[in-house]
């Protein structure tokens, strides 16, 4: 890979973005976006308010049908949008962000320091994911903050690792070896020659995980340890709906949300990854032409 | 008094769970100022290793590294030493060299930010490597890799190093911009009264740019002297070897002679004279004993 592939990404976007997969996952992602943002202007109902007929099935008025307690579903999965969508994207941010600055110091500063930060992350990738979420999230109490705490403590080390490989490989490129001949600072060294330059891979893990963890914090809600009634939260609202398995709608709609946005960023994360990368940029570039 | 000297440098490459690889084995060197240096030897004969210790990239496992009087440190997390950033070096890869990421101009001025230079330019450190000083505004991408090796040495010239070191950087441009490069890095360098040491495993060019000669065999300086001396009257058989390998364009017809066998495993090296398995003279006393490091290392020429 040429060094100044990140640079012609700008370039090369348009044809990676014009696949098929990117103009949906794109097209789905802006629109949960907006419902999240204008949800109280287009839900037709109160999310809370409970003066429906109860389980009444789809149909004009309530269109994905109405809950057990008589709730319109439409209106809390636009609701819920507002829930699940920031929430999933501060966690990411943040997995990024702690996960991230760990890998580099541990890629950079290396020795017994890097050791230990890549040894904790080994204690947790050795748990499975949702059983390690749910144990955290058992202890610290039911709510949404501790199921963000939760995640966010299983979802880091991914970051801490795939930083910690990239500045390992940059740390002895030439041009970061000039920079400290010159007598720049480790710290320098790392913000000006050492993280530009794998901003972009990590940013294509952040964006494919965005999926994982909004399932996994649903998953959490539909376990129980995570939003609490009456919020509309999609996991949540799952869970409720395997209460009435007769009533369909109620389980299934919040579970197309879901699964929406899952695929919706994983096709995205996937677009940023071939723009990203120049050898599959260019086999785009050729099947196009 | 010289401005670098290496002595008996020795540097390790340790691998766990492997014997340790002797890259430099008691290598000596010396580069004065304003003198130019080639460093010359086969591919994994530890020339690249060498200049990497003097720059302090490499940690030396013996022997001493002297700069300007003072000891050459391993550079590790801490800053650079102030009066160690006169040793600045130019690597071999001209891809990997710049900063993909900053425009050339931001990436010499760092080097013009090192030796506190107000008064230069980004520019005119461009116009000095022979390019358009409107150009400090693009990035590397845009450029030849003879174009970004005149900007990496733009960069390193900006800080005013009183020591250039080049590693191979020649042997990844065509051989149009390889005789300018090397012209360029040595005019640049003598203009400014800093030493080079120029590492090649290209004689011809060599031959073009340095005042002395010294040639590497398998982590040890096994002849050294001026140039043209050395060029009329190679002493040493590798040395002799080397040139031998060299084709003349004359139009005699005559093919340039391969030196035989290959370079040994440098973690496992012959006993006594580490040539003598490939040496057309050898002697008995060529694998039992190691000839004394003087301007010649050979039995062949013993010492007074």
């Amino acid at each position: 890979m040429r060094p100044h592939s990140g640079i012609r990404v700008l370039s090369r976007l348009p044809e990676a973005w014009r696949q098929p997969l990117a103009v949906v996952g794109g097209v789905v992602a802006v629109a949960w976006l907006l419902i999240a943002a204008a949800a109280p202007l287009l839900a037709p109902h109160d999310p809370l308010a409970q003066d429906l007929p109860r389980l009444a099935s789809p149909g004009p008025g309530h269109w994905f049908g109405t809950d057990q307690l008589g709730r319109d579903i439409l209106s809390r999965i636009m609701y819920g949008a507002r829930v699940s969508i920031p929430l999933t994207l501060l966690l990411v941010v943040l997995s990024l962000l702690i996960g991230g600055a760990l890998g580099a110091c541990a890629g950079y500063f290396g020795r017994w320091v890097g050791e230990g930060i890549m040894r904790l992350a080994d204690l947790v990738f050795a748990f499975p994911t949702v059983i390690l979420a749910m144990v955290v999230a058992a202890a610290l109490g039911a709510s949404l903050t501790n199921a963000v705490l939760a995640v966010l403590i299983v979802a880091w080390p991914s970051y801490a690792r795939v930083t910690r490989g990239l500045v390992l490989g940059m740390r002895e490129r030439e041009f970061v070896l000039s920079g400290r001949l010159l007598g720049f600072s480790a710290w320098r060294s790392l913000r000006v020659d050492v993280l530009p330059n794998v901003t972009g891979p990590i940013l294509v893990l952040a964006t494919l995980d965005i999926g994982t963890a909004l399932l996994l914090l649903s998953g959490l809600s539909f376990l129980g340890l995570g939003a609490k009634p009456p919020s509309a939260e999609w996991g949540a609202m799952v869970a409720s709906g395997v209460e009435v398995f007769d009533s369909w709608w109620v389980a299934t709609f919040p579970g197309l949300a879901i699964l929406t946005v899952v695929l919706a960023f994983n096709f995205l994360g996937d677009t940023l990854r071939d723009a990203l990368d120049p050898r599959t940029a260019r086999a785009i570039k050729e099947r196009a032409l | 008094m010289s401005l670098l000297t290496v002595d008996e440098l020795v540097v390790d490459h340790r691998t766990p769970g492997r014997p340790a690889v002797r890259a430099v084995a008691g290598a000596s060197l010396s580069v004065a100022a304003g003198e130019v240096v080639g460093l010359v030897g086969e591919s994994g004969c530890g020339k690249s290793t060498l200049a990497r210790a003097v720059c302090g990239l490499t940690a030396a496992t013996g022997g001493t590294i002297s700069f300007e009087g003072g000891p050459v440190t391993r550079l590790g997390l801490r800053r650079r030493d102030r009066s160690l950033t006169k040793i600045q070096m130019v690597f071999q890869d001209p891809y990997a060299s710049l900063n993909p990421r900053r425009r050339i101009g931001a990436q010499i001025a760092d080097g013009l930010e090192t030796a506190r230079d107000r008064d230069t330019t980004p520019g005119g450190m461009l116009e000095r490597v022979g390019l358009p000083g409107g150009m400090a505004g693009r990035y590397p991408h845009e450029f030849s890799g003879g174009q970004r090796q005149r900007i990496a040495i733009a960069r390193a010239l900006a800080a005013r190093p009183s020591l250039l070191i080049g590693d191979e950087p020649i042997s990844a441009l065509d051989a149009s911009a390889q005789a300018q490069v090397a012209t360029l890095m040595r005019n640049l360098a003598v203009e400014s009264g800093a030493g080079l040491l120029f590492i090649s495993h290209d004689l011809s060019v060599v031959r073009l740019i340095a005042d002395r000669i010294a040639v590497m065999y398998l982590g040890k300086i096994v002849e050294t002297g001026a140039t043209a001396e050395v060029w009329a009257n190679p002493r040493h058989p590798y040395t002799q070897a080397l040139l031998r390998a060299i084709p003349e364009p004359d139009g005699l017809g005559r093919l340039p002679e391969e030196l035989p066998g290959d370079v040994p495993d440098p973690a496992d090296p012959p006993p006594g004279c580490r040539f003598h398995p490939r040496c057309p003279m050898a002697m008995d006393i060529c694998s039992e004993k190691e000839p004394d490091p003087g301007p010649v290392s050979c039995w062949l020429y013993p010492p007074a």
